[in-house]
């Protein structure tokens, strides 16, 4: 299934080299979904580090071309990875087809010599000119990045604006919302030095991996194993990893982050004025789209004004840490993480593990399209509607329910902060990937009560 | 009369002729009203169907289709001068019948507006779609009907060159490019920034007018010949195109070209910018092609070398041996002439030691002690970092060049890291985790019959014991999920995890079930409504289909298609748990784990002996045999005095079992547990006993403990002779691992008519010769499932699970490569089990652990590297042993060293500790290999004298040195090594 979303494209997205000075520009068409006719333009201005940033947008551009669980037919289709300029710093991001893979580069205060006229996120077409440009690119550049339609006099044929669709997946809209849940749970586990992320990179099986593998350090070298172990990171699918190794030479460090439960690791290479960031879901056929990561947060109650509040708090902002910012209003960080998680969900909240901070996207995602992108909450909706959910007993801190399925009843017991099914899904996951539709149906007819 | 309503009678009376004057006439509105229905017609493009029942399926079958030529054809006229672009491209079929033709006569008439982008996405479809050839598309560009894109052009373009005749004839056709002259100007530039199939050379395709199968490359050297395109811009955009993130071989196509163009040094000088710029490249082609021409010009005065080393620097630790050879062998050239620049380019070679590759290490190595600038404190701390992944030669050579306080960090990194978490003992640790309570039950209950952890099969059946007195009242309906999960697995709900071990569960849980609905009539009614469904469903199913045989049987008749004997003790033990539950005896049973993964505290199993004793329990004797194969075998806090409350049979047996005695107990103690008491003692004790009863010569079937080795053979095998039309005879050759089993003749199980008998008609007969240690054989002849129960194979004796270990190297290791997935995961599995549970086993195990490091799947390679890493530690591996068992593997070739090689490399640096055991089983290994040098025994050798300690010890070992001066007068490379060792 796909969403087509119409963009109102500037300009297709190029990269010129100006005969005078020698000056590369990059030149990304900016879209609105809503059309709102806002041509600002985001940024201006140099980049300090042209040809780590091209490697970068490359192995970004590889990364979302690719697929670990489609067919070739499938993957047809080529996205455009979505760029965010604020709060100084530039960020491309995207999704592999199959949603199991996220990558961003951020280009750091460092990284660029420009201006941001306003903070905005617009969609970068990396079509072949593009990506020719960018192989091009040289240590010793002088190259102009430009977010947003910068002037007229761009286009020598006059004002045309393209019309364009671009596909925008439901995998990606449903992989924003969990993939920003995962890393800000996410902890760093270890760092490595270039030596060390070269020769664990050189243990990464040959071929399509899959069974799971387990990053340990034994002394000072670091190795996959494809045995578990005592504080090691789980990775399923590690091939995935090998997207990476064409930026290995460059590096100056690489850290490896975890998500508490192992749900997703985050691999993040560091060359100074630029950081690569790729995040895998916790196998290669489960998509991050696929998680229910955000699901007991959009079931919860929210205000309205609440999420406005937030909104206009993070637009302003650009970036806010949940806990600081609950701190600051005397509210509990739980209702702040569910404002936040639906806020995620719409796409409008990035993590920046590094800063330990939200960063604000601006795409216009609705609300409603999100719960209605989400089968568990729609089946536990048609439970509740179709009155299928019977509470049996219920105290402070306890309550048995019991939930007609298919051809049995299911029990369903919440118990303080753990919540039990007796159906399929939570016998396999058990709780792993988000709750069942049984469970959120009772949850969701308690707050009803 | 109303356009719709013309254009039906068009399309109903096939007026062909009329369609194309009636569309153009139409304005828009009418347009609009012919679109609809068109779209209401699209039935012409659909087919009549016909039902076929098949081997038990029903499917629709297309026959006929609905419309007719004549119709479908004048769909597509209206549906191009009337529809938008999405309706126009809904019918895949009629895409075909839009030719070059066609549109010659409907373009000058009408050009919709979505027809540019249209032709432009035809590439998008696929490379199977070739609608329209490049010379078409020209055409229609030249007449102004379109604008094509140049990726369309650089996709059709590619095909351009090359004519295929209907008679299968192919044909180059080069002039082609001369005919329009947008073709030279403009389009065949596209094919240098549009990834196509320029590169596409079929190896079967023959020119009928040229030399070769590559028309392009052809093509580009006669344009550039003739002088027809611009040599030097051929050359450049040859080189841009090789890095512009094509495919592998698109990317390597364009630098052959390139030197297809013989470029001369001028060229190269003038191209050193892109030549530089490709060495980013991930393609190791691509790099190779660049440092290539990069050598022919490094030496000339305007080569820019700094630039040069800029870019080189990242190829140092590529994982393409001939690319960091090719960068050293240029840095080494260019820091003879620059002194200038010696110490940057030391510094940057130090990056090489990343590689564990011994010839690369010693040229980075003799590059710095030539050319690294004395003193120079920035290579010596580049040195520093690596110093670790130093090999012995490259050490050797940069003696000088190591810090002193390297010593000490390298004295320190051979200490052993102890904190490496790896398994083994303190798995011992973990508490069993049985549910304490019937609510725990009912969510264990949901899930243990999918296998997701080995211990959920003891867990469920020691919950049900325990708290099937709660299974009362509204509780008993609780279970229906339980119940509907375990008739699903039953009737065929089969999935990659799970074994057959889970379909046995299930039928004794919905055995149970049946109990349930049996006892508690009302309670249990949806239990039983549940069941019946299920069973009504298995019932129709076996009637309906001939290869549905009825799946829901009792647990009694329970049994695999080969009758594998190891079935049977399990079947055996959930025969005993429901006795259990239907006489509501709540003691657990005896052989129910105590800790992670199935270890069984032995104060648990005294207490457990003495309460069956008070509750006047008969012991069954495979449960005591199971518990006494599971118990820790740590014994020192024992406490002997519960012994005080068991019988004095079970004293006795239970002493001997435990050591404290070494008389073999006397009385009548079932022989198969008298056994399982000897090989708990594990010193021995099972051949006394054995010979006590007469029966040494099935000492093996208890421990596996056979000979085993690879053989090569010739046989007379069978092939079909088409001229004779009949298979004939042949002589093969064969090699494949032999276990040297002996016959062994069976006295306690009677065969013949006595023991069909016996068998099939007493009831509980084959109880009576259950064996935990014998019965462990796999016998089945597809191992689909079975990889998925042997974690729980291996936690019934996880003591000495020899026995199962000989079974599985006959069954899965008896070729070189795996033959199935299911023997690789058959063997992954149970090493993956094998080191939560290792411990200083003897024999056939030690032996299991060289046949997995020699095997041809790298995971299970890797996980026996791990169980020896941990195994080092603990000293729970036998070197000898093993390295005997790896040089075995290699007689005959049977499998290659390398294999070997290749795990020991990555394994042996972990700490001083293990290099000192790598040492010792590679001793092991040569002393062990055949007098004639195997292929591969150079790395042998090299991690040989990696690991050696103490040169003196060796050469006093006369008949080591005579192995290796033997190798040595076969090879002279091999001499060189041999000499550097001793």
């Amino acid at each position: 299934m796909t969403e087509a979303m119409t963009y109102a494209y500037a300009d297709a997205s190029t990269l010129r080299k100006t005969a005078s000075a020698n000056e590369e520009e990059l030149f990304l068409a900016q879209y609105n979904e809503l059309n709102r006719g806002n041509n600002q333009c985001f940024f201006w201005g140099r980049l300090n580090d042209p040809f780590t940033t091209a490697r970068c947008l490359i192995t970004l551009s590889n990364t979302v071309q690719s697929s670990f669980n489609l067919s070739p037919f499938q993957m047809a289709m080529l996205k455009d990875p979505i760029v965010t300029a604020g709060n100084e710093k530039i960020r491309f991001e995207g999704f592999s087809h199959c949603a199991s893979v996220y990558a961003r580069v951020d280009v750091l205060p460092e990284g660029h010599d420009g201006e941001f006229l306003e903070a905005g996120t617009t969609n970068v077409d990396f079509n072949q000119p593009m990506i020719n440009a960018l192989s091009a690119m040289k240590r010793q550049e002088d190259v102009v990045l430009s977010v947003g339609p910068k002037e007229v006099g761009i286009h020598k044929e006059g004002k045309k604006t393209i019309e364009r669709k671009v596909p925008l997946p439901t995998k990606w809209i449903k992989g924003l919302t969990t993939v920003q849940i995962y890393l800000s749970d996410t902890n760093q586990h270890m760092s490595l030095n270039k030596m060390q992320a070269i020769q664990l990179f050189r243990s990464i099986p040959k071929g399509k991996v899959k069974t799971d593998y387990h990053l340990i350090k034994r002394g000072t070298l670091y190795s996959f194993s494809p045995v578990a172990s005592r504080d090691a990171i789980c990775v399923g699918g590690v091939h995935r990893l090998r997207l990476l190794e064409p930026l290995m030479p460059m590096i100056d460090e690489l850290k490896v982050f975890a998500h508490e439960d192992m749900q997703s690791t985050t691999w993040q290479l560091y060359f100074g004025k630029v950081r690569f960031s790729m995040s895998l879901s916790r196998d290669p056929w489960r998509g991050f789209s696929g998680e229910g990561a955000a699901l007991e947060a959009l079931i919860e109650d929210v205000p309205d004004q609440w999420i406005k509040k937030v909104d206009n708090y993070s637009y302003a902002n650009q970036s806010f840490n949940p806990t600081m910012l609950a701190i600051e209003n005397a509210t509990s960080v739980e209702q702040l993480k569910n404002v936040t998680s639906r806020l995620a969900a719409m796409g409008l909240l990035g993590f920046d593990i590094d800063d330990n901070e939200y960063f604000y996207r601006r795409l216009p995602f609705k609300f409603e399209r999100i719960m209605g992108l989400n089968p568990r909450l729609k089946g536990a909706e048609k439970l509740l509607a179709e009155g299928k959910v019977t509470i049996v007993q219920k105290d402070d801190f306890r309550v048995e329910a019991r939930v007609e399925g298919s051809g049995v009843h299911h029990t369903v017991i919440i118990d303080n902060e753990e919540a039990k099914c007796t159906c399929t899904w939570y016998a396999r996951h058990q709780g792993e990937r988000g709750m069942c539709k049984h469970i959120l149906a009772t949850k969701k007819m308690l707050q009803s009560v | 009369m109303d356009a719709a309503v013309q254009f039906e009678e068009i399309l109903a009376k096939e007026k062909v002729d009329e369609i194309v004057d009636f569309v153009s006439s139409l304005d828009n509105k009418s347009k609009k009203a012919v679109g609809k229905k068109l779209n209401g017609s699209r039935f012409v493009w659909e087919y009549n169907t016909k039902k076929v029942n098949q081997g038990g399926f029903s499917y629709n079958q297309p026959t006929t289709p609905k419309g007719t030529k004549a119709q479908q054809k004048i769909f597509v006229i209206g549906s191009f001068f009337c529809h938008g672009r999405r309706d126009f491209s809904r019918e895949w079929s009629a895409q075909d019948f839009l030719t070059k033709d066609l549109l010659d006569q409907l373009l000058p008439i009408f050009i919709p507006a979505w027809f540019s982008d249209y032709i432009n996405d035809i590439n998008k479809e696929g490379w199977l779609n070739h609608r329209f050839t490049y010379l078409e598309l020209l055409d229609l560009e030249e007449k102004g009907y379109l604008e094509l894109s140049p990726a369309m052009i650089a996709h059709r373009i590619a095909w351009a060159i090359t004519e295929y005749t209907e008679d299968n004839k192919t044909y180059y056709r080069p002039e082609v490019l001369l005919r329009y002259k947008n073709t030279l100007a403009r389009d065949i530039w596209y094919l240098f920034e549009y990834e196509s199939n320029v590169h596409f050379g079929d190896p079967y395709r023959e020119f009928e007018n040229a030399e070769g199968n590559n028309a392009w490359e052809s093509a580009f050297k006669w344009l550039a010949d003739e002088n027809k395109v611009s040599r030097d811009r051929l050359l450049s955009e040859a080189l841009l195109a090789s890095n512009r993130n094509f495919n592998k071989s698109v990317s390597g196509w364009f630098i052959r070209l390139f030197f297809l163009l013989e470029p001369t040094e001028d060229d190269l000088l003038a191209l050193q910018s892109q030549l530089v710029g490709i060495l980013s490249s991930p393609h190791s082609h691509v790099v190779n092609g660049s440092l290539k021409a990069i050598k022919k010009i490094q030496s000339n005065k305007t080569f820019d070398a700094q630039q040069f080393i800029g870019s080189a620097v990242f190829l140092l630790t590529s994982e393409v041996k001939s690319v960091v050879k090719s960068v050293l062998m240029i840095l080494e050239k260019i820091a003879k002439r620059n002194e200038n620049l010696r110490e940057s380019i030391c510094q940057s070679v130090v990056q090489v030691f990343a590689s564990q590759d011994g010839e690369l290490q010693l040229r980075a190595a003799k590059l710095i002690m030539n050319y690294a600038p004395e003193g120079a404190t920035a290579v010596q701390e580049e040195i520093g970092v690596y110093a670790g992944a130093l090999l012995s030669d490259a050490k050797a050579i940069l003696d000088g060049w190591l810090p002193e306080v390297l010593s000490t960090a390298h004295d320190k990194n051979l200490e052993p890291e102890l904190d490496v978490a790896s398994g083994g003992e303190p798995a011992t640790l973990e508490k069993f985790p049985a549910v304490s309570n019937f609510e725990e039950l009912l969510f264990h209950a949901s899930q243990a019959f999918d296998n997701h952890d080995p211990s959920h099969f003891d867990i469920l059946v020691d919950g049900l014991i325990r708290f099937n007195h709660e299974v009362t009242g509204s509780n008993i309906a609780k279970l229906e999920p339980a119940l509907q999960r375990a008739m699903k697995l039953v009737i065929g709900d089969f999935h990659a995890t799970i074994g057959i071990l889970d379909n046995m569960l299930a039928t004794f849980f919905t055995e149970y079930c049946d109990y349930l609905a049996k006892t508690y009539p009302t309670d249990a009614l949806p239990l039983k409504e549940l069941s019946e469904d299920f069973r009504r469903k298995d019932r129709h199913q076996a009637r309906e289909f001939s290869w549905y045989h009825q799946r829901i049987t009792p647990l009694s008749t329970w049994h695999t298609s080969q009758n594998t004997p190891i079935y049977y003790l399990f079947r055996k033990m959930l025969m005993l748990a429901l006795a259990r539950l239907k006489q509501g005896i709540q003691l657990p049973l005896l052989s129910t784990p105590t800790h992670l993964p199935c270890w069984i505290d032995p104060n648990v199993l005294l207490e457990r002996v003495a309460e069956y004793q008070q509750a006047n329990v008969e012991i069954d004797a495979l449960d005591f045999q199971m518990a006494l194969a599971r118990v820790d075998n740590d014994l020192s806090e024992v406490d002997y005095t519960k012994l005080e409350q068991v019988s004095a049979e079970q004293k006795s047996l239970l002493e001997y079992a435990f050591g404290r005695t070494a008389e073999i107990p006397e009385g009548n103690i079932n022989l198969q547990l008298l056994i399982a008491a000897a090989i708990m003692r594990n010193d021995g004790a099972l051949r006394e006993v054995l010979a006590e009863k007469g029966r040494m010569l099935d000492a093996g079937k208890y421990t596996g403990d056979f000979e085993w080795g690879p053989i090569h053979e010739k046989f007379t095998d069978k092939r079909y002779d088409y001229q004779k039309n009949r298979y004939v005879p042949f002589e093969n050759e064969r090699k494949e691992v032999r276990i040297a089993k002996r016959a062994i003749p069976t006295t306690e199980k009677p065969g013949g008519l006595l023991g069909l008998f016996r068998r099939k008609v007493l009831p509980g007969y084959k109880s009576v010769y259950y064996s935990v240690y014998a019965d462990q054989v796999l016998k089945e002849q597809w191992l689909q499932g079975v990889d998925n129960d042997v974690p729980r194979f291996l936690s019934l004796a996880p003591n000495n699970p020899g026995s199962l270990i000989i079974s599985i190297i006959e069954r899965c290791c008896k070729y070189s490569p795996f033959i199935s997935e299911n023997d690789k995961r058959l063997v992954i599995k149970s090493l993956e089990y094998l080191l939560n549970i290792w411990k200083k086993y003897d024999g056939i195990t030690q032996d299991y652990l060289g046949i997995c490091m020699m095997c041809s799947d790298k995971t299970a390679r890797t996980i026996a590297g791990e169980i020896w890493i941990a195994g080092c530690e603990n000293d729970s591996v036998d070197q000898i042993r093993i390295g005997a068992a790896v040089a075995k593997m290699n007689a005959f070739d049977f499998s290659p060293l390398k294999r070997f090689t290749d795990l020991a490399t990555t394994i042996y640096s972990i700490s001083a500790l293990h290099k000192k055991r790598m040492n010792e089983l590679l001793y092991a290994c040569i002393t062990n290999l055949s007098d004639t040098p195997p292929r591969n025994v150079r790395k042998v050798l090299e991690l040989f004298k990696e690991t050696i300690a103490n040169r003196e010890e060796l050469r006093k070992d006369q008949a080591f040195i005579q192995k290796l001066n033997g190798w040595a007068l076969e090879s002279q490379s091999l001499a060189k090594l041999v000499n550097s060792i001793l």
